[in-house]
């Protein structure tokens, strides 16, 4: 029986890993490079190419005020991608760069985040994109009544600001049940640490 | 034509899987979980492979992933344990093989005591058992020399004392009964 410290380092290393499919593990590997590949590619693409779409066919060189819901548009949509590239898509956790406590502090941070983003930045989105639309609509309807250009612009915007609530609400629930517990476990762990 | 990547990761689990699994199967309980958690690993190294630079040795390169996606691991299986119905504790022990085999016994009783450490100890303890130096033991963790040395004090004595039959009655007699009932 193991009566000293000794033992106990030959008892653990005497235990070997199992046989393991490496090579199957090594090929769904790079299949899934390809895809993560491919997928930072169409996000690297799909931003640019909505925007010069809506220069293209928006007749921005008529009004200044359609410039502007263009711009405020391409303002929110480079935010958005920027938001989700860095919180989800990014390559590296940098686990292999800090320490368990560093570590611990950006996973927790990271998970913040994730909340922040679906709790405050949403709003912001949805704030930039009601007034790009008003303003564009506001051009647009010019020709119309004031009571239909009125009712258009409450419309558009309690619709804008009520789907993206109960998205953003929705959001949180789900994080509320898998993130919420773990960032609960890395605080205990990062006071732990502390200690 | 297998690239330099792919040669490089073999020569990696080759010099290195023993180790990683047996951090893996002194983070999680069930031998499935450290078989998933020691793919995780796998998968973190390849991905973070092109980003080595060489400037520290490999093994704390891999250490650090290694335990760092531990901790992260076991963060979430905690929650996900929490979710399930109460299991007594003889059931969430990995059951050995060969449950008769002395020396496994002796190999789930020590998993066991290394488990029932707080997470920071274990990351402590299962590079203590590796030989690791403290100062590659405070890079990994993120802590100081001086308070590794205080802490793998406590560690070992608190894991000599719960693998030492003198001073604690015969545990490794109990755990086989345990074992043996579980079974029946």
């Amino acid at each position: 029986m193991e009566t000293n410290f000794n033992d106990i380092q030959q008892l653990w290393q005497s235990q070997k890993a199992e046989n393991f499919d490496l090579a199957s593990l090594i090929e769904g590997l790079k299949k899934t490079e390809v895809k993560q590949k491919r997928e930072r590619i169409a996000i690297a693409i799909i931003t640019p190419a909505t925007l010069v779409f809506l220069f293209i066919f928006m007749p921005w060189q008529e009004s200044k005020a359609i410039l502007l819901s263009l711009l405020v548009i391409a303002v929110a949509m480079i935010g958005v991608g920027i938001l989700s590239f860095s919180s989800r898509i990014s390559p590296s956790d940098d686990s292999e760069n800090f320490s368990n406590k560093e570590y611990l502090k950006s996973q927790f941070e990271k998970l913040k985040f994730r909340y922040k983003i679906a709790g405050k930045y949403m709003y912001y989105y949805a704030f930039l994109l009601a007034v790009a639309l008003n303003v564009a609509y506001f051009v647009l309807l010019a020709p119309f009544s004031d009571l239909i250009r009125i009712l258009t612009h409450t419309g558009l915007t309690v619709m804008i600001f009520g789907i993206m609530h109960f998205s953003i609400k929705r959001r949180l629930k789900k994080y509320d049940k898998s993130l919420q517990p773990m960032m609960k476990q890395l605080e205990k762990l990062l006071t732990e640490a502390k200690n | 034509m297998k690239s330099t990547k792919e040669l490089q990761f073999k020569s990696l689990y080759k010099n290195h899987k023993d180790k990683v699994y047996r951090l893996c199967l002194g983070f999680v309980k069930k031998k499935e979980l450290a078989n998933d958690l020691f793919q995780e690993i796998l998968i973190k190294v390849w991905r973070h492979l092109d980003s080595f630079k060489g400037e520290s040795d490999i093994s704390t390169w891999i250490y650090r992933i290694a335990y760092n996606t531990a901790l992260t691991f076991s963060a979430r299986e905690r929650k996900k344990d929490e979710k399930q119905t109460e299991i007594p504790s003889n059931q969430e022990l990995s059951e050995p093989e060969n449950y008769n085999s002395e020396q496994e016994i002796r190999i789930q009783m020590l998993y066991e005591a290394i488990n029932g450490l707080p997470e920071l100890d274990r990351v402590i303890a299962t590079l203590l058992l590796e030989n690791t130096s403290y100062k590659t033991i405070a890079e990994i963790s993120g802590i100081s020399e001086n308070y590794v040395a205080v802490k793998v004090n406590r560690i070992k004595a608190a894991l000599t004392q719960k693998l030492n039959p003198q001073a604690h009655g015969n545990q490794l007699q109990r755990y086989t009964t345990t074992l043996a009932k579980s079974k029946s």
